[in-house]
């Protein structure tokens, strides 16, 4: 497995499509990342017209309850500031793990894929 | 494959963010290497990553220890998280799922406990912490009573 | 001469534990495939995917289930998951977490999940045990559940001409 190296900080890139905004989480996530990133997302969306968000955490290897704690809170910030957010690429050992956990992250949106996601997004929007 | 000689322990710092993904990463490798599935060593990893950030922000840091088990007839792991911090109050209070004293989701004890197979903590106000966690591969479906 | 003799019987002894343990192992590897031959997941259609469950349902097999099922999902981009479990003869408190934990990591990974065949027995057990299946979406059957994912799916099925006058 390559993982980037774990004591190498960066940020993590928010795409816009249209106005979806596309998250994609890859590999070890620090605390401060996961924390800046939702200061990012909630930046971008009060700032421009944003109706979307899809966080693809398909290259997450680990979600624990802290980065399941901000995944959620962006997405009820998000809601807030009236944009839907879609959490896509759960892989299934991770689901089991927060399942047994106890993070169920019951107000998340949830799809198999980016593809997905977006599907969910332009259906409702329209 | 190795005959199994006396595993040494690996000790990590618990001190910032950064050695929290150092610890996961650790044990993610150690796990792979002792044979765990996908999902055990998922459970493993997110296991530590509670245990490891409850060292960091209740303990005020310390160190993980990371110890390769052989019992003869499965290999496992053995997770220790050691503080000097001001020690827990109320364990059973602690223990309990939604209980939190960080601005956290209270799941880091109990949520742990819960993805390992033996589980253990040794707690004294103004002593300090220390958590042992230890889960085998594929472990004999024994009458374990359901978790949770 | 002594010495050797102890080394030898030495040497006989870690065989033998060698042997044991290769022994223990191919036990426990064939134990593993027996649980995941127990347990196929079946495309029933395009997108959605069932387990028929059959016979006891303890930990190490849920274990099992929920995996394989949950695989399935992403090999089939499957957004409907039924769990059959006509052939499980009881539901405790015990099976119905497993389901229950079954559905929410399915949900988690995007899937619904449809529990179905549960038969009036069970149905009364599940009451009177006071368990909670609230957030699970059920059905009678598993004819019922595939309706309900084929009709969420906009498909519809209808009997042609020719099939109606075969009754």
């Amino acid at each position: 497995m390559n993982q980037p190296h774990p004591g190498h900080p960066a940020q993590v890139p928010v795409l816009a499509l249209g106005d979806v905004l596309l998250v994609s989480l890859q590999g070890e996530l620090h605390d401060g990342m996961a924390e800046q990133l939702q200061h990012d997302i909630t930046s971008r969306i009060a700032t421009s017209r944003v109706t979307g968000v899809v966080i693809d955490i398909s290259g997450v290897d680990m979600v624990d309850s802290f980065l399941g704690r901000v995944l959620a809170e962006i997405a009820s910030t998000a809601g807030l500031l009236a944009a839907r957010t879609v959490l896509a690429g759960m892989r299934p050992a991770v689901a089991i793990t927060l399942v047994e956990l106890g993070l169920t992250l019951p107000g998340l949106v949830t799809a198999l894929d980016v593809d997905r996601a977006m599907e969910l997004l332009t259906q409702r929007g329209s | 494959m190795q005959p199994s000689g006396q595993a040494t322990a690996t000790s990590l710092p618990i001190g910032s963010d950064a050695d929290l993904a150092w610890v996961r990463q650790h044990v993610r490798q150690c796990a792979a290497q002792l044979g765990f599935g996908l999902v055990q060593q998922t459970k493993l990893v997110t296991a530590a990553s509670e245990l490891a950030r409850n060292t960091l922000v209740h303990g005020g840091g310390g160190r993980a220890e990371i110890t390769p088990l052989d019992n003869g007839r499965t290999r496992g792991l053995r997770m220790r998280f050691i503080d000097s911090g001001p020690g827990i109050r109320d364990l059973e209070l602690a223990m309990t799922d939604g209980y939190t004293s960080g601005g956290g989701l209270g799941l880091g004890l109990s949520g742990a406990r819960r993805l390992v197979h033996e589980f253990g903590v040794d707690t004294e106000p103004g002593r300090g912490t220390t958590v042992t966690a230890v889960a085998w591969v594929a472990p004999v479906p024994s009458s374990r009573p359901g978790v949770g | 001469m002594l010495a050797l003799t102890l080394l030898l019987c030495t040497l006989r002894l870690v065989v033998m534990e060698t042997a044991l343990d290769a022994n223990a192992e191919l036990i426990e590897r064939q134990r593993q495939q027996l649980l995941e031959v127990a347990t196929p997941v079946i495309k029933l259609w395009e997108g959605t995917v069932a387990v028929p469950l059959i016979g006891t349902l303890d930990s190490a097999r849920s274990q099992v289930v929920m995996e394989s099922l949950l695989e399935a999902i992403v090999d089939q981009r499957a957004r409907y998951a039924i769990l059959d479990i006509t052939g499980v003869p009881t539901v405790d408190s015990l099976v119905a977490q497993h389901l229950m934990k079954t559905v929410a990591a399915a949900r988690l990974m995007g899937a619904e999940c449809i529990v179905s065949g549960i038969r009036p027995a069970i149905a009364q057990t599940i009451v009177q045990l006071g368990i909670d299946l609230g957030t699970v979406l059920t059905r009678a059957s598993l004819s019922d559940a595939l309706a309900y994912a084929l009709s969420k799916q906009g498909i519809e099925v209808s009997r042609t001409d020719a099939g109606a006058s075969a009754r």
